[in-house]
C-alpha cells in the first residue's frame, strides 16, 4: 500500500466564519496505481494535493505514505521526505523563468546534492522529447514543452509518488493529449503511484480508478 | 477613465507607495536646497544695504585723492550723506601675546544701515553716540579675547598707541554670511587712528568712503556717472548688491555644489522611479491589449497613463514638500553653525510650484522611454498562450531617454549657476555612469564562469545576477554611485589637508610676514640674525596694474548684464584688480618654469627693449596670456613695458611669499615697494615668543601664524564639507531606496520560484542564503566599483585641480564597502522574509492569489 488516507479533515478560515473544505476522507492508493481525482471547482482538490504533498497539514486524520505517517514529520524532514519520494506537477508550470530547461531539471537534483546531475537532467528531457530544447529558457518555449520540462523535472529525481494538479489544464486539447500521452506513458513505465487532479473525464477515464470528491467526501 | 487610473492604483498599492517614496526622496533633497538657496536670496536682498553699510561705497587700496574726492561729490545729488572708514591689517600686542587683527576705522557716521551689537546689549547704529571709541578705545570681536585670554576692560597696543578694550561686538550686520575671516576684526575711531599714524604707507588696507543717498536715487546712474570722473579702476564703486553677492560668495558656491550634490540624489530617485514604472507597465501590457480589444485606442491608453503617471508625480511632489516643511527647521539649525545669520528658511511659493512640475513633468519625462512601446502592443498578442504580452526593445527606444539627459543637463547647468560646471559635473556624472554601467555588465556576464560545483543556492544567487541583468545594473549603478560620492568628500579632504599640512618636499615656514617697510627690511634681518633666525624667502612688492595686453587697453567690463555665471562675475572682479608684482634673480623652492626660459640678467633701462616677465601659469590662463605677450602696466604713476618670457606653476600652499608676475631685475628697484618674509619652522612656544618680539620692534609689520591658519582654515573647511557629507549621505540612501524598491520588486516577482524551490526540498534558511548572496554581492560590486572610482576621481582632482598630493585613505572606503554590502543584504532580508517563510501550498492556489 503506498498512500493511506485516514478520516482527514481540513477547514479554512475565511472572514469570519470558518469552512470545511475536506471532511473526513478516507482512500487507500495500491504501489503504481494511477487515481484520478475529479470533482467540480472548489471542491477542495487542490487542498487533498496539498496535504498529500505535505505542503500543509490536515487539521486532523492521518496520511500514510509508504508505511510512513507523514503527520508526524517535523517541518524539515518533510521537506527532505518530499523532496526525494513525492513529484509535483501544476498547471501553471512554475518553471523558474530565468533558469535554461536543462537548468530547470537539474534543480531538484542540485538541491538534493546528488551527482552526474547534469547527464540524468539531459537524459530525463530527451524522454520527453525535449532534447532539441536544453538551451532554451521558458520564455522561449511554447505551453505543451513547459508542462514538458515541468514533469521531467518531478521525475527526475525519481519520486515514488507523482502528484499532478490539472497538468493540462493551461493547454489547449491537443497539446494537452500530447503532453498527456507523455505523462502516462513516463509513470507506466516507471509503475509510479500517481494521483492526477483534473476535470476532464477523458483524462479521467485514462486512470486506473477515479475518485470523486463532492461536500468534502469521495462519492 | 479617471476612475479607472485610481483603481488601478489602488490596486497596486505597493507599486505606488514605492514609486512616490522614491521620488519624494530625490524631490525633498532638491526642495531643501532650493528652499535653502531662494531663503539665501531673500535675505541678501532684504540685508544688502547692511553689508555695505551704506548706499554706494568709493573703495580703493590705495588712498583716494583730493581732487577725486571733489569730483565725486560734485556728482552727489541734494542730501546725500558721506561717511569714511578706512580697513587694514595690523599686530596688536597684549599681555596674553600678539595677534595679527584687522583694524577698522570708522567715524561718527558708521553705519549708515545695520547695527553693531555689543556685548553690553548696546545697539551701534548711525545716529548712536560712540563716545567709547573717540576716547581712544576700541570695540573688538569676541575671538580675540578668547584667543589673547582677555576681558574687556583690559589693554591691548597698536605700536606705541595703547588701546583698551571698551566691549565686545556680538553682532556685526556686514558680516552676515560670511564665513569668518582668518584675523579678528576691531573697531577703531578713524581720527584717532589717524591722529596716531595707525596706517602708514604700504600696509594692506582699504580707503573708502561711505554714501548714503536719498530715497529716489538711482544707484546705477549715479556710479556710472562717477565711474566717468574718477576713470582709474583702481578706485572700485560698490553697491549694496555687489556687497551682498562679494560676503555671500563662500556660501553660495557652497549651495551650488551642494545643488550638484543633490541631483545625484534626484538622479537615483528617477532611476529607482523608472525602474519600478518599467516593471509596472509592463505588467499591464495585457490588460492594456483587452481594453483595446474593447474598443480604447490605443492613444487614449497611453494618455491614460500619462495622467496616471503625473499624479502620482504631484503626490510624491506633496510628500515631499511635507517633508521639506518639517526638515527645513533642522538645516536652518545647521546653517547657524556655519555662519552668524538667521537665514529663515521658507518654502517660497516659488519653490512648492517647482516642485510640483518637477513631480508631474519629471516623472514623465523618465517613465515615458516605458510607456512608449505601448504602441506596438498588437492585439492578435491576446490569443497567444503566454500569460504576459512581452514588446521587444528596440535601439530607437533609446532615443526616448534623450529628453530626460538634456532635462538633467539643464538642471545642472542651472543648480550649479554655471554653464561650465555644470557641463563638467555632467560630464564627470555620466563617465562615472558609464563606467559602473560597464563594469556591472561586464562582471555579471563574467559570472557566467563561476565554477560548476559551488552550493546549489550559492549557483542560484549568481545566476540570478546574470540572468536579470537590467535589475543587476541597476542596483549596481545606484548604490556605486551613493558609495562614490559618500567616499569622495573624505578622500578629497583626507589628502588636501596633508597637502596643506605638510607640502611636498617643502617645510612650512612658521611665520609669513608682510607690510615689511622698506626701511625696515634690513633692521629686521639682522634682528632676526641676533637671536640665530634666518629670515626666509625675502621678497619686495610693488603694486601695479595691467593697462594693456599688446597694445590693446585693458577696459574693465561695466556692462553687469553681460555677466552670465557666478565665475564671470569673479572674472571681471579679477581683471580689475591690481596686481603684485615682484623681482627676484632666482626661483624659489615653489616654483617650476613650465614653459620659456626664465629671464636672466639685469634689464637695461636705456634700451628699447621691454624687459622680462615671467608670470603664473594658471593666471595666465585666466587672463588668457600667451608667451612673448607686451604687458604695459601702471606702476605707482609710472608706465612700463614688459614681454612675457615665460611661464611658472606655483605651490601656493607653501606658505612663502609668491607671486603671479616676477619682474627682471633692474626694474623695479627704485619703486615704491614693502617686503615680505618668512621664518623657519620652530616649536611653538618660540614662535609666539619671537612674534611678541617683533610686534614690540616693527608694530607695523604683519604676521601670520602659518600652523595656526592652516588650522583655522581647516575647521572653516570641515564645517563647509559637513553640508556637503549630509546630502551625499542622501544620495546613498537614495541609493539604497532604489535596492529596496528592486529587492521588494524582485522578491514579489520571485514568489512561485522561492516557493518551488522549497517544494523541491530547499530549506527555507536555504532560500533566504541564496537571496542574500545575491544581494550581498551585488552591494560587494556597486561599492566596490564605487569606492575605486571615488579614488580615481579624487585622485584626478587632487594631483590636476588641487595640483597636490594624493594620500590614500584606507578607513573609509573599507567602511564603505563593508557597511554597503551589509545593509543591502538587510534591505533584501527585510524585503524578502515574509515571503520566503510563507506556506509553500499557495502556489497550489497560485492563479487566485
Ligand atoms: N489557504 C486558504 N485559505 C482560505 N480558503 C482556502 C484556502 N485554500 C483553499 N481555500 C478554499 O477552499 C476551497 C477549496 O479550494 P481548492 O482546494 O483550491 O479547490 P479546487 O482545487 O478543487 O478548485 C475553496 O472554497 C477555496 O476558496
Ligand atoms: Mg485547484
Amino acid at each position: 500500500m503506498s498512500l493511506k488516507l485516514n478520516e482527514i479533515k481540513k477547514s479554512y478560515q475565511q472572514a469570519d466564519l470558518g469552512i470545511e473544505v475536506l471532511k473526513g476522507l478516507k482512500a487507500e492508493v495500491k504501489d503504481g496505481e494511477v487515481v484520478a481525482i475529479v470533482g467540480q471547482s472548489g471542491s477542495g482538490k487542490s487542498t487533498l494535493l496539498s496535504l498529500l504533498a505535505g505542503l500543509d497539514r490536515p487539521d486532523s486524520g492521518s496520511i500514510e505514505v509508504f508505511g510512513s505517517e507523514m503527520t508526524r514529520l517535523t517541518e524539515e524532514e518533510m521537506t527532505d521526505f518530499r523532496a526525494r519520494n513525492i513529484g509535483i506537477v501544476f498547471q501553471q508550470f512554475h518553471l523558474m523563468n530565468h533558469l535554461t530547461a536543462l537548468e530547470n531539471v537539474m534543480l531538484p537534483l542540485e538541491i538534493l546534492g546528488e551527482n552526474e546531475i547534469e547527464k540524468k537532467a539531459t537524459e530525463m528531457l530527451q524522454l520527453m522529447g525535449l532534447g532539441h530544447r536544453l538551451t532554451h529558457f521558458p520564455g522561449q518555449l511554447s505551453g505543451g514543452e513547459c508542462q514538458r520540462v515541468a514533469i521531467a523535472r518531478a521525475l527526475v529525481v525519481n519520486p515514488k509518488i507523482l502528484l499532478a494538479d490539472e497538468p493540462s489544464g493551461n493547454l489547449d486539447t491537443e497539446t494537452g493529449e500530447k503532453v498527456m500521452d507523455v505523462f502516462f506513458d513516463a509513470v507506466k513505465k516507471r509503475n509510479m503511484t500517481t494521483i492526477l487532479v483534473t476535470h476532464s473525464e477523458q483524462l479521467a477515464k485514462r486512470c486506473d480508478r477515479q475518485l470523486t470528491l463532492k461536500l468534502g467526501q469521495f462519492q | 477613465m479617471i476612475r479607472w487610473i485610481f483603481r488601478e492604483l489602488r490596486n497596486n498599492k505597493r507599486f505606488s507607495a514605492f514609486f512616490i517614496l522614491n521620488l519624494a526622496l530625490g524631490l525633498t533633497g532638491f526642495l531643501c536646497l532650493d528652499a535653502f538657496k531662494s531663503s539665501m536670496d531673500a535675505a541678501l536682498q532684504a540685508n544688502s544695504k547692511n553689508f555695505l553699510s551704506a548706499d554706494l561705497a568709493v573703495e580703493s587700496r590705495r588712498d583716494i585723492r583730493d581732487d577725486e574726492i571733489k569730483a565725486i561729490r560734485g556728482k552727489l545729488p541734494q542730501g546725500a550723506q558721506e561717511g569714511r572708514l578706512v580697513e587694514f591689517f595690523s599686530m596688536v600686542a597684549s599681555k596674553g601675546g600678539s595677534r595679527l587683527v584687522q583694524v577698522k576705522a570708522i567715524d561718527q557716521t558708521y553705519p549708515f544701515y545695520g547695527e553693531l551689537i555689543l556685548g553690553s546689549g548696546e545697539k551701534i547704529q548711525s545716529t548712536s553716540s560712540k563716545e567709547a571709541l573717540q576716547q581712544g578705545r576700541a570695540w573688538v570681536y569676541p575671538e580675540l579675547l578668547s584667543q589673547l585670554k582677555l576681558q574687556v576692560g583690559d589693554e591691548i597696543s597698536i605700536g606705541q598707541l595703547k588701546i583698551p578694550i571698551a566691549d565686545v561686538i556680538q553682532e556685526d550686520s556686514s558680516q552676515t554670511f560670511r564665513l569668518s575671516s582668518l584675523a579678528p576684526k576691531i573697531y577703531l575711531d578713524l581720527g584717532v587712528a589717524q591722529r596716531s599714524q595707525l596706517i602708514q604707507f604700504g600696509s594692506t588696507k582699504s580707503d573708502v568712503y561711505l554714501l548714503k543717498l536719498p530715497a529716489e536715487t538711482s544707484v546705477g546712474a549715479l556710479m556710472a556717472q562717477m565711474k566717468t570722473v574718477v576713470p582709474d579702476p583702481m578706485v572700485r564703486f560698490e553697491d549694496p548688491e555687489e556687497a551682498g553677492e562679494d560676503s555671500a560668495r563662500a556660501l553660495q558656491y557652497l549651495s551650488d555644489y551642494l545643488g550638484l550634490v543633490s541631483l545625484v540624489a534626484l538622479f537615483l530617485a528617477s532611476l529607482g522611479t523608472a525602474y519600478l514604472y518599467r516593471s509596472f507597465v509592463s505588467q499591464r501590457f495585457k490588460s492594456i491589449a483587452i481594453l483595446n480589444s474593447l474598443g480604447l485606442q490605443r492613444s487614449q491608453a497611453q494618455w491614460v497613463y500619462i495622467g496616471q503617471l503625473s499624479a502620482l508625480g504631484l503626490v510624491a511632489a506633496v510628500v515631499s514638500l511635507i517633508a521639506a516643511y518639517f526638515l527645513l527647521p533642522f538645516l536652518a539649525q545647521i546653517l547657524r553653525t556655519l555662519s552668524p545669520i538667521d537665514i529663515p528658511l521658507q518654502l517660497s511659493l516659488k519653490t512648492s510650484f517647482l516642485a510640483l512640475l518637477m513631480g508631474a513633468l519629471g516623472s514623465l519625462i523618465v517613465c515615458y522611454p516605458f510607456l512608449f512601446p505601448i504602441r506596438r502592443i498588437k492585439l492578435s498578442q491576446l490569443f497567444q498562450e503566454e500569460s504576459q504580452i512581452k514588446l521587444g526593445f528596440r535601439w530607437t527606444d533609446a532615443a526616448l531617454f534623450l529628453p530626460s539627459l538634456v532635462f538633467y543637463y539643464v538642471l545642472s547647468v542651472w543648480q550649479a549657476n554655471s554653464i561650465k560646471v555644470g557641463s563638467v559635473f555632467v560630464g564627470l556624472f555620466f563617465a562615472s555612469l558609464a563606467v559602473l554601467l560597464l563594469i556591472g555588465w561586464l562582471l555579471i556576464q563574467a559570472l557566467k564562469y563561476f565554477p560548476k560545483d559551488l552550493l546549489w543556492y550559492v549557483k542560484q544567487s549568481l545566476l540570478q545576477l546574470q540572468r536579470r541583468p537590467v535589475a543587476s545594473v541597476s542596483a549596481v549603478v545606484a548604490l556605486g554611485l551613493g558609495s562614490l560620492l559618500i567616499n569622495l568628500m573624505p578622500q578629497l579632504k583626507e589628502s588636501l589637508k596633508a597637502d596643506l599640512e605638510s607640502p611636498r618636499n617643502l617645510k612650512l615656514p612658521s611665520l609669513f610676514m608682510f607690510d615689511i617697510q622698506d626701511d625696515q627690511i634690513d633692521p629686521l634681518v639682522s634682528f632676526l640674525n641676533e637671536r640665530n633666525i634666518r629670515m626666509e624667502f625675502k621678497s619686495p612688492m610693488v603694486r601695479g596694474r595691467i593697462l594693456a595686453v599688446n597694445g590693446e587697453s585693458y577696459e574693465r567690463v561695466e556692462d553687469a548684464s553681460q555677466i552670465q555665471s557666478r565665475e564671470e562675475e569673479a572674472e571681471v572682479r579679477f581683471r580689475n584688480r591690481g596686481v603684485n608684482l615682484s623681482y627676484r634673480d632666482q626661483l624659489s623652492s615653489s616654483e617650476e618654469i613650465v614653459e620659456g626660459k626664465f629671464y636672466e640678467g639685469v634689464w637695461d633701462g636705456n634700451t628699447e627693449n621691454p624687459f622680462e616677465l615671467s608670470v603664473e601659469k594658471r593666471y595666465a590662463e585666466r587672463l588668457n596670456l600667451k608667451l612673448n605677450d607686451i604687458l604695459l602696466f601702471d606702476v605707482q604713476g609710472v608706465e612700463m613695458t614688459g614681454k612675457i618670457t615665460s611661464f611658472r606653476t606655483v605651490k601656493w600652499n607653501s606658505f612663502q611669499p609668491n607671486f603671479f608676475i616676477l619682474v627682471q631685475s633692474g626694474v623695479l628697484e627704485q619703486a615704491p615697494k614693502t617686503f615680505l618674509g618668512a621664518i623657519p619652522q620652530m616649536q611653538p612656544n618660540e614662535v609666539a615668543q619671537i612674534q611678541d618680539a617683533l610686534v614690540a620692534s616693527f608694530p607695523n609689520v604683519s604676521m601670520v601664524d602659518v600652523a595656526r591658519s592652516v588650522k583655522r582654515i581647516f575647521e572653516l573647511g570641515e564645517k563647509m564639507t559637513w553640508s556637503l557629507e549630509i546630502m551625499a549621505a542622501l544620495s546613498l540612501l537614495a541609493g539604497f531606496v532604489v535596492l529596496f524598491s528592486m529587492a521588494q520588486h524582485q522578491v514579489q516577482m520571485r514568489r512561485w520560484d522561492l516557493n518551488m524551490l522549497k517544494i523541491l526540498g530547499a530549506k527555507a534558511g536555504d532560500v533566504q542564503k541564496s537571496l542574500l548572496i545575491e544581494f550581498g554581492v551585488l552591494g560587494l560590486i556597486a561599492s566596490f566599483f564605487g569606492v575605486t572610482l571615488s579614488l580615481a576621481l579624487s585622485l584626478i582632482l587632487n594631483l590636476i585641480v588641487f595640483d597636490g598630493t594624493f594620500l590614500m585613505n584606507w578607513k573609509w572606503p573599507v567602511i564603505t564597502l563593508i557597511s554597503v554590502t551589509l545593509l543591502s543584504m538587510c534591505l533584501s532580508w527585510i524585503a524578502s522574509f515574509r515571503w520566503v517563510n510563507e506556506k509553500a501550498s499557495v502556489i497550489l492556489r497560485g492563479d487566485r492569489a
